[in-house]
């Protein structure tokens, strides 16, 4: 029977389903900051989501404005037609100088610039976007909006690929490979930003089922824009010579994109979101080692994929010595598991699950998070399902029970936020950091505590600190009086005692680390989500920025039909190097 | 151009922080605003105008602040009416608009908060007490809701709150912090050129 808390395993009672189980990992294994900075793309990753169920639904996808001129500059529509809905992604493409050329959010001017419209646009509509969408935050867009996004090219490889394609040659593989990309997004705004249509208004559609899927579809559009205006300039450089690019090596073009700490709060300010997708994920796990038995064609599978995932891995180089250090850990933890997956036998008992339990004491976090995607592989039917629950409503006011006894309080915070007692708060470096919002960019920055005049504009983004002054303030308190006495009394704890209320029913809500302390990681919290978009290829810039690749192998609109997308993630064997 | 109720929810939470109030009440106001507008009532006036007696020196000072009294009614620590036709008095209140989402809160949903002049918010009469300056406010017990669920189907903020939007953008500029030269330099990714 459901105990009605909010679990992956009561939504999915809720809808008869049931699948035996092991019991998941505990939120004090997976909530760990640097185990949740090690996680990869999966089968539940929203990009995939999103072509599985394109496919699967028959989407059509045309361009029935392609109106850009011989400078590269205009306007094209690209439109997905679902069995119930329409969404065109408008694309402005734009002459850019070098100098004006910045990742960072305070740029003001880009490559190209989109909207992910709802419905067919006509010429009205394009013609007041036109007026907005280049200036991105400083225009505003309509209800009849769903995204706004910009990116910029990897000009390197744009000039590249234009002047091979136009002297009737395809670019060179390695190249390709080495970046990913031909252009990279700075941006991509959902859910109300800028005057778009409020998540509420479209998230009930079926075809939006979990999580950014109006993103995704925007950002796998673009990507099919910047293929057609590569392919474009070369035919404007030489319109007698310039050839078309090969679907095979397209298909190894994704879409880059730079990520800093705008979204780093995102995790910590969600958690009923961030519950359902990691709750998801594990269940997915849990459900896969509770199999008795591996089939041939399952150990098969795995075998070849794991082959392919280890070819990626070997291809994954980044400047940053940290990760760079990881990977290769990584690539030796692949030599672990493909040895591994070549001893599986289908008279073998409980597999998976004896593979994850060596796992866990052979492998690096890395490791063990490439192991656990790649375990989920070869059960679609086990998982995919699970794609359904990835989703939570979320509200800033939560109402908050002020009749709970604040001794009970006490009581729920002491046992909900142990992990904080190994935390000495009063020490500098415990503190060391502090979350703001910058005048000069509008974005969240991470600044140090001890060094700059920034405590004053703290956001609240530290629940372990602040757990740990609520409950010192609550133990001299009345305990039979009620929270709502102690609000009262103690306003500022009202955001703690939310949150308080909201986690407490969540197993995977909180993040069970410090996330104002010295050796905190920011990139750490990019990469968990980012994992979840279906991001690969992380390339850490700083500790505070990286940089990402979007839909690499994905199938493009007109290659939908006949491929299959999950096959295409990892890199086809025939390409890899030998295990 | 209209803004979504998501975006002025956003705005009214950082608004009042920077008006000095805590996150805690920071959100309730970003709830309350967002409770009145899908329901047609200008909550972002009424915010706007309390943040002003708030900021700036008024006759009011007295007046009791709807965020902190909103959230001692929904958190059960303040009297309400019990019996249908009883009331109770909860004094001089500061933009009372901001007090109706709380109000609506109080179990069983019956509860109507009114002002000398009128039950306003039932007909759309706007007094001008609900959104700025203060009101003596009432609670009374009734047998039906005063706001009715129906009513909760609006989507955008309409152009004409624009200067509302502009008021409370200064005081939401109040949370962010004047860059310095260190923060300058620990920005993500100073000094990195995106010409590769």
């Amino acid at each position: 029977m459901s105990d009605g808390r909010e679990t992956t395993e009561n939504r999915e009672r809720a809808r008869g389903d049931a699948f035996r189980q092991a019991p998941l990992r505990p939120p004090q294994t997976v909530m760990r900051l640097a185990r949740m900075g090690a996680f990869h793309q999966s089968r539940l990753s929203f990009m995939r989501v999103l072509l599985r169920r394109l496919k699967s639904e028959g989407w059509v996808i045309d361009r029935p404005v392609f109106d850009i001129d011989d400078r590269g500059v205009g306007v094209a529509t690209y439109r997905a037609r679902g069995p119930q809905a329409t969404y065109t992604l408008v694309a402005f493409a734009h002459q850019l100088d070098d100098d004006q050329r910045s990742d960072r959010v305070i740029a003001e001017a880009w490559d190209a610039t989109f909207t992910l419209c709802d419905g067919e646009v006509d010429a009205a509509q394009i013609d007041r976007l036109s007026g907005n969408v280049p200036k991105q935050e400083a225009g505003r867009i309509s209800e009849s909006e769903l995204v706004l996004s910009r990116a910029n090219k990897s000009v390197r490889l744009f000039s590249h690929v234009v002047d091979q394609l136009a002297a009737g040659r395809q670019p060179d593989p390695e190249m390709i490979e080495s970046v990913g990309y031909l252009f990279r997004t700075t941006a991509v705004y959902g859910a109300g930003k800028f005057g778009a249509a409020d998540r509420s208004q479209w998230s009930a559609r079926p075809e939006f089922t979990g999580s950014f899927q109006p993103e995704m579809l925007a950002v796998w559009l673009i990507r099919a824009f910047s293929i057609d205006i590569v392919e474009h300039a070369a035919r404007m450089k030489s319109p007698a010579t310039a050839i078309a690019m090969d679907p095979d090596i397209r298909r190894r073009l994704g879409i880059g994109n730079s990520t800093g700490l705008g979204m780093a709060p995102f995790l910590i300010n969600h958690p009923r979101l961030i519950n359902s997708w990691i709750a998801a994920r594990e269940t997915a796990l849990a459900r896969v080692r509770a199999l008795p038995d591996a089939t041939m064609p399952q150990i098969e599978m795995f075998r070849q994929l794991t082959r392919r995932a280890a070819h990626n891995a070997a291809d994954w180089h980044v400047a940053d010595e940290r990760q760079m250090a990881r990977i290769e850990r990584l690539c030796a933890d692949f030599d672990w598991i493909i040895a591994r997956a070549d001893r599986l036998s289908p008279d073998d008992e409980l597999p998976w699950d004896a593979l994850y339990r060596a796992a866990e004491a052979a492998l690096s976090l890395e490791g063990q998070e490439a192991l656990v995607s790649l375990m989920l592989e070869p059960h679609a039917a086990l998982v995919d399902g699970l794609a359904d629950c990835m989703h939570a409503e979320e509200d800033v006011a939560h109402r908050i029970d002020g009749t709970v006894p604040a001794g009970d309080v006490l009581a729920a915070l002491e046992s909900q936020y142990d992990w904080t007692d190994s935390i000495d708060y009063d020490s500098p470096a415990a503190q060391a950091r502090v979350w703001y919002v910058s005048e000069e960019k509008l974005e969240p920055r991470l600044g140090e505590r001890h060094e700059e005049p920034l405590e004053p504009y703290e956001q609240p983004l530290c629940p372990g600190r602040d757990a740990v002054r609520m409950r010192r303030d609550l133990a001299s308190f009345d305990p039979a009086d009620s929270l709502g006495a102690f609000l009262l009394k103690h306003p500022e704890h009202r955001h703690m005692a939310r949150r308080l209320q909201i986690v407490g029913g969540l197993e995977f809500g909180e993040i069970r680390d410090n996330t104002i302390g010295a050796s905190m990681i920011p990139i750490d919290l990019l990469r968990c989500k980012l994992s979840f978009f279906g991001a690969t290829k992380f390339d850490p810039r700083s500790d505070r920025w990286l940089r990402i690749t979007m839909y690499q192998g994905a199938p493009f609109p007109d290659e939908l039909a006949t491929l299959d997308p999950d096959d295409l993630v990892y890199p086809p064997l025939d390409e890899a190097a030998p295990a | 151009m209209s803004w979504s109720l998501g975006e002025t929810a956003a705005l009214a939470l950082k608004a009042t922080r920077g008006a000095g109030l805590s996150w805690g009440l920071a959100e309730e106001a970003a709830g309350a605003v967002f409770w009145l507008h899908q329901r047609g009532l200008p909550g972002i006036s009424a915010l706007c105008g309390y943040l002003e007696s708030r900021c700036v020196a008024t006759t009011d000072d007295d007046a009791a602040c709807p965020l902190v009294l909103g959230t001692a009614l929904s958190d059960g620590t303040h009297a309400v009416p019990e019996q249908v036709g009883e009331r109770i008095d909860l004094g001089t209140v500061s933009a009372p608009l901001l007090l109706l989402p709380f109000v609506a809160t109080i179990p069983p949903g019956t509860c109507w908060l009114t002002v000398p002049g009128g039950d306003d918010a039932a007909t759309d009469k706007w007094h001008s007490g609900w959104l700025r300056g203060s009101a003596p406010c009432q609670l009374r017990h009734s047998t039906a809701a005063q706001i009715a669920h129906t009513r909760a189907g609006q989507t955008r903020l309409p152009d004409q709150f624009a200067c509302c939007v502009d008021r409370l953008t200064g005081y939401a500029h109040r949370t962010y912090a004047p860059a310095t030269s260190q923060s300058r330099l620990a920005g993500a990714g100073a000094g990195l050129t995106d010409n590769d």
